[in-house]
């Protein structure tokens, strides 16, 4: 064998793709690589304009040709910028996901003997195995990047749940001492109310003997006895200080009234942890829930009550249900834009006792309606809103066997409506017993 | 700095006559393939210090940095700076499919820097008679570069500026030898000289 067609069987098996065009971009030759895997063989193209072979490459390929033939530098072109140019079929046609060979192209100038050059050689290599190791060292560098992402999001969460659990037990040791000195205050103020209540009775009474005695002075036909009374009357003033007696006692009695009420608010409030049942009456709870917030709602909404007659008392937890109603009325107030109502329902049936709030407010979005009971969901500034009222409210509920659900029309307002089945001592009982064995099994 | 460490004053007048000599033809072949005029400086000859080819990548605008090593009897590597403003232009004067995603920017700019090293070089290098081979050019990011790494002290840079007819666009090459290849070009230099 000589040495040309040594070379020539050389270069026909090559493990990259080779092939040679004229000036006028006409093929010369390709190997078995291009010849193999485009199913032409030599014969049939020889002679062929390349760009006409390949016509979805045709301005890339001249333009590439062209300045390896004007400048005599080689040109070359890489699978990541443009990973296909000739259509060969993957080099994995049976374990590989991809579908195409990607490629590195490389076209050099071949100079004749006048060290001009009316030649050029195209060398593809085949690139698949790197860019598909490098296409999955990209996924995954960019799964990971996803999953610090979700971390970032989780320590976030986790911060604010930290920052919640603070402003808990601040509010918590703000309750004790709440409650230290109510318990102080309501001793003396219970007294301070009743003696005020006695001397209110006494005064009616002595004031009805004043008045018996004058009429009898009156009646005694003696002017001197007259004169003197007259006298005493006017240089007393007595006339104006039993006339006003009355109203200090009554207004005194109003305000140890008021501190009374307090006081009652300040106790329940700070009993707000409080998991025990009893029977209660959801409209007190309410009302003294009202109380507690009475500064951020005064401004914000009139708040007006539809509370059903004869309502029964619920056996419940309700410290917990003031939470409840106190998250609800607390957003209803931040949901106002400008001075609103807050209607409050009542009512109830055999079954159930159902509690609606209503307010006038913005509303909430439709596509934020699915999400408003997700711990964490907020849609306030940072720092205004955890995000847990609600979560918190529907866990309290679910406790209760009952239902919290909502309305809302944006710009109209938005209604939570709480429905809570009637449960006798023992159902609740038996319930909270099964709830406990469930835990300890690791159900819940 | 002084110029004149590793060639002197007759070689460096003799180098910048074969510099622009050759930035004549590189105009015309570059006319041919850019499809518009090119506008070339006067190339600039210099010597640098790590510290000097580190100050060369400051650019206020957005750049695109390549890179292309050749070899032969002198070797060394040519650098771009090409501004973001313009390729887009560019690419579709040059007939890159449009429009143009980042990837085929980065084509763009690897395809520039080709014929530019390739153009520079093909000048000098026939004047000289010497062979060079261009390797592929890749990109790069100078921020990662760490220069104290560098194992020379002094390279000859080259450096021309491109700008373009009606586009807004610019970018500059270095061409730039160690110390070894200095001596081979000054060797060479002498030849012609004598
Ligand atoms: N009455 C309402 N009107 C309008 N939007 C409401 C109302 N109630 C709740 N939302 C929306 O539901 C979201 C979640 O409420 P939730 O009470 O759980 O958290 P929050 O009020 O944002 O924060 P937190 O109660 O912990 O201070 C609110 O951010 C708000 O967007
Ligand atoms: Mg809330």
């Amino acid at each position: 064998m000589d040495r040309q067609q040594l070379f020539e069987d050389v270069v026909s098996q090559l493990a990259i793709g080779v092939c040679i065009v004229d000036s006028g971009y006409n093929l010369v030759y390709w190997n078995n690589f291009f010849a193999d895997r485009l199913q032409m063989p030599m014969a049939d193209v020889e002679g062929k304009s390349l760009l006409e072979l390949f016509p979805d490459q045709a301005t890339f390929l001249k333009r590439k040709l062209q300045s390896v033939f004007v400048l005599k530098n080689a040109s070359f072109s890489y699978w990541e910028q443009r990973p296909v140019v000739f259509q060969f079929k993957s080099s994995r046609p049976i374990t590989g996901e991809e579908c195409q060979m990607y490629q590195n192209v490389e076209i050099y100038p071949i100079f004749n003997t006048d060290n001009a050059v009316d030649r050029v050689c195209i060398t593809v290599y085949d690139m698949t195995v790197t860019a598909s190791y490098h296409q999955q060292l990209t996924r995954l560098t960019q799964q990971l990047e996803a999953e610090k992402q979700q971390q970032q999001v989780l320590i976030n969460k986790l911060e604010e749940a930290h920052n919640q659990l603070l402003q808990s037990e601040k509010m918590a040791a703000i309750g004790q001492l709440a409650a230290g000195v109510a318990h102080e205050i309501n001793n003396p103020v219970g007294f301070i109310f009743s003696n005020l209540q006695s001397l209110q009775d006494y005064l009616s009474r002595m004031l009805k003997y004043v008045d018996l005695l004058s009429k009898i002075v009156d009646k005694v036909p003696q002017p001197t006895l007259h004169q003197l009374k007259a006298d005493y009357v006017q240089r007393n003033q007595l006339a104006m200080v039993l006339a006003d007696c009355p109203d200090l006692l009554n207004e005194s009695l109003d305000g140890a009234e008021r501190v009374m009420a307090i006081v009652k608010s300040l106790k329940e409030f700070s009993h707000v942890d409080s998991k025990e049942w009893s029977a209660a009456d959801i409209t007190s709870g309410i009302e003294s829930t009202l109380r507690v917030i009475n500064n951020e709602l005064k401004y914000k909404a009139e708040v007006v009550r539809h509370y059903a007659a004869d309502l029964p008392a619920l056996y419940c937890q309700p410290m917990q249900l003031n939470q409840v109603f106190m998250n609800l009325l607390v957003n209803a107030a931040q949901a106002m834009d400008s001075f609103g109502r807050i209607e409050i329902d009542v009512a109830f049936d055999e079954q159930k006792m159902v509690v609606k709030i209503r307010d006038s407010g913005k509303g909430i979005a439709p596509e934020h309606m699915k999400r408003i009971f997700e711990p964490f969901f907020t849609t306030k500034p940072v720092g205004q809103g955890t995000g847990l009222g609600l979560s918190l409210s529907y866990t309290i509920i679910r406790r209760h066997k009952g239902s919290i659900n909502v309305e809302s029309t944006p710009g109209v307002g938005t209604c939570f409506i709480i429905e809570l089945p009637r449960r006798s001592e023992l159902e609740v009982q038996q319930d909270e017993a099964s709830l406990a064995a469930a835990s300890q099994h690791g159900v819940l | 700095m002084n110029n004149h460490l590793l060639i002197n004053e007759l070689q460096r007048d003799a180098l910048q006559e074969i510099m622009n000599i050759s930035m004549g033809q590189a105009a015309n072949a570059l006319a041919q393939l850019i499809n518009i005029r090119v506008i070339l400086s006067i190339p600039k000859i210099s010597m640098t210090t790590p510290d000097g080819l580190q100050s060369f990548y400051h650019a206020a605008s957005p750049h695109h940095f390549a890179r292309q090593s050749f070899l032969g009897d002198m070797h060394g590597e040519v650098i771009s700076v090409i501004s973001d403003e313009g390729c887009k232009e560019l690419g579709e004067a040059m007939s890159y499919d449009q429009p143009m995603d980042a990837n085929s920017v980065n084509e763009l700019v690897l395809e520039l820097t080709n014929i530019l090293a390739g153009a520079c070089l093909k000048g000098m290098v026939d004047q000289l008679g010497s062979r060079l081979h261009l390797a592929a050019p890749s990109l790069f990011e100078p921020e990662q570069q760490l220069h104290s790494s560098y194992n020379w002290h002094h390279a000859l840079l080259l450096e021309i500026l491109f700008a373009l007819e009606h586009i807004s666009f610019s970018s500059r090459v270095v061409i730039c030898l160690d110390e070894a290849s200095i001596a081979v070009l000054a060797g060479k230099l002498n030849e012609m000289l004598d």
